[in-house]
């Protein structure tokens, strides 16, 4: 088995909070949100389970001076397929969770137009993803969602794929600690205090 | 590849940007070596990106030596000391790439630009001989893609999605040459399909006017058919900025279950941040035309 401690990128010495601290970062990263039933979700629990098993061995090492609180993760339930006992698509479901992509596609295919409902979409939507055709994953994706707007699967699927499309994948960088528009002003008006004091004066207004 | 996937420099580290410079120049040497000084002239910083992530990969460090760049004789640069396959796949790639996209122009292009490449043919042709001898595997992975381009754009109801598809496939076999990890390949895989597809819708948006004016095939002509009329415009930048954040965030979720060595702040400066910029200059760049 590999080295706790490489597992979670830190050195053997590093303090108990540091651990925390990276286990928590890693967690949130492998979050089987981000990955819901896209082709990676597989390997994202696998990490899982590995900064899992990592953070365990470490606790179990250091002993009792190791408070144990671990991230809270989901377990993937809302993602499982297996949970929809009654679906009519069971098969096709089984077919793309084994990653048979094409085969899935043309049993889709199979099915006629008039008697394709939501979870049609949904599944077409999947497959499209799991491809990369991102845009018909889209389209499919809404049309299950306006086909059924009450179902969980279908918007978290639609959320998931529509979150890096305004360009939020940028903010969660880490370690992207920039200077906003604010921290401007309110430095100008600290400088602006400061420049008054000795008699200048750059902001007429204040 | 066009020179899309590149660094973003002011939130570049100057440490990193030291080796992202010295990787550059490394596979710059390594062209003017394998093949020949006019072989220089076909690299670009997507080559680049492609290195680090394979160095990025392997499981030794790459040492650094200095050097004087042929084409300023006063620079001094760093390049890479010693033999590496990556560095040898890459220079290939760059020469099997450059080859066919000159056959690419001869078809395309107009009469004065037809007459320029057939006197560059003979010479890449030549070196194409060679990187097709030293890396059979990008050979026909790039020749196969050109293939099915060629197909795909004879399909009268082709979308964007089934436009990218040759290239991303190109870019996602590339990428993966040399890694043995069967959990790596999956995610590279994932990676180089997605980044292949950015560059492509990327070209795409990037060359549609002129793709309108001399009728040539662009995925975007049948949704934006007015916007050299300035009809569409705004919805055509903000279709295309959605479409290229959706791979890149996309792509950016493939990176983070990758387990690289090194190079992590450059790798993420280019994903994070080098491909937004990019598609902002290029979008921006249309509006204000």
């Amino acid at each position: 088995m590999q080295n706790p401690y490489d597992v979670l990128g830190l050195p053997e010495n590093a303090t108990d909070d540091q651990i925390k601290h990276a286990y928590k970062e890693l967690a949130r990263k492998y979050n089987d949100d981000n990955y819901g039933d896209g082709p990676l979700s597989g390997i994202a629990q696998e990490k899982m389970q590995e900064i899992d098993e990592a953070y365990d061995a470490i606790i179990l090492n250091r002993g009792s001076s190791f408070g144990s609180e671990k991230a809270q993760t989901p377990s993937g339930d809302n993602y499982n397929f297996n949970k929809h006992s009654r679906s009519e698509y069971n098969d096709i479901r089984a077919t793309i969770q084994s990653g048979r992509i094409d085969d899935a596609q043309t049993l889709l295919d199979g099915i006629p137009p008039a008697m394709r409902n939501a979870e049609w979409y949904y599944l077409k939507g999947t497959v499209h993803h799991r491809r990369g055709w991102l845009e018909e994953a889209v389209k499919n994706y809404q049309t299950a969602c306006n086909m059924d707007p009450n179902n969980s699967e279908y918007s978290a699927a639609l959320n998931n794929i529509n979150n890096s499309r305004s360009g939020e994948y940028r903010t969660e960088k880490s370690g992207n600690s920039g200077c906003s528009s604010c921290d401007i002003c309110s430095s100008l008006l600290c400088a602006d205090c400061c420049c008054e004091c000795f008699g200048g004066n750059s902001m007429f207004c204040c | 590849m066009l020179g899309y996937i590149k660094a973003y420099k002011p939130e570049l580290k100057v440490k990193d940007y030291e080796i992202y410079k010295g990787i550059y120049c490394s596979l710059c040497k390594k062209l003017g070596k394998r093949y020949s000084p006019f072989a220089q002239l076909f690299l670009s910083y997507d080559f680049t990106f492609l290195l680090l992530l394979k160095m990025s990969l392997s499981s030794e460090c790459p040492a650094f030596k200095n050097n004087r760049c042929h084409y300023n004789p006063l620079v001094k640069c760093k390049t890479c000391a010693g033999e590496d396959d990556n560095l040898n796949i890459c220079a290939d790639t760059v020469i099997i790439m450059a080859y066919y996209k000159i056959i690419d122009n001869i078809y395309d292009c107009g009469l004065f630009k037809k007459i320029a490449m057939l006197f560059v043919f003979p010479v890449i042709a030549l070196m194409h001989k060679k990187a097709k001898r030293l890396s059979p595997e990008v050979e026909e992975t790039i020749a196969l893609s050109m293939k099915e381009q060629k197909s795909t754009e004879t399909n009268e109801n082709c979308g964007i999605d089934m436009a990218a598809e040759p290239t991303a496939k190109a870019l996602s076999a590339i990428i993966t040459i040399g890694e043995h990890d069967e959990r790596k390949i999956i995610v590279l895989k994932r990676l180089g399909y997605l980044l292949g597809r950015w560059v492509y819708i990327m070209d795409a948006v990037d060359d549609l006017e002129d793709d309108i004016k001399n009728n040539c095939f662009n995925p975007l002509k049948n949704k934006f058919n007015d916007v050299y009329l300035n009809q569409q415009e705004d919805e055509f930048c903000e279709y295309a900025q959605q479409i290229l954040n959706t791979t890149a965030g996309e792509a950016v979720l493939a990176f983070k279950l990758l387990g690289i060595n090194r190079f992590r702040d450059i790798l993420e400066n280019i994903l994070y941040d080098g491909l937004a910029m990019t598609a902002n200059e290029v979008i921006n760049k249309r509006k204000k035309v």
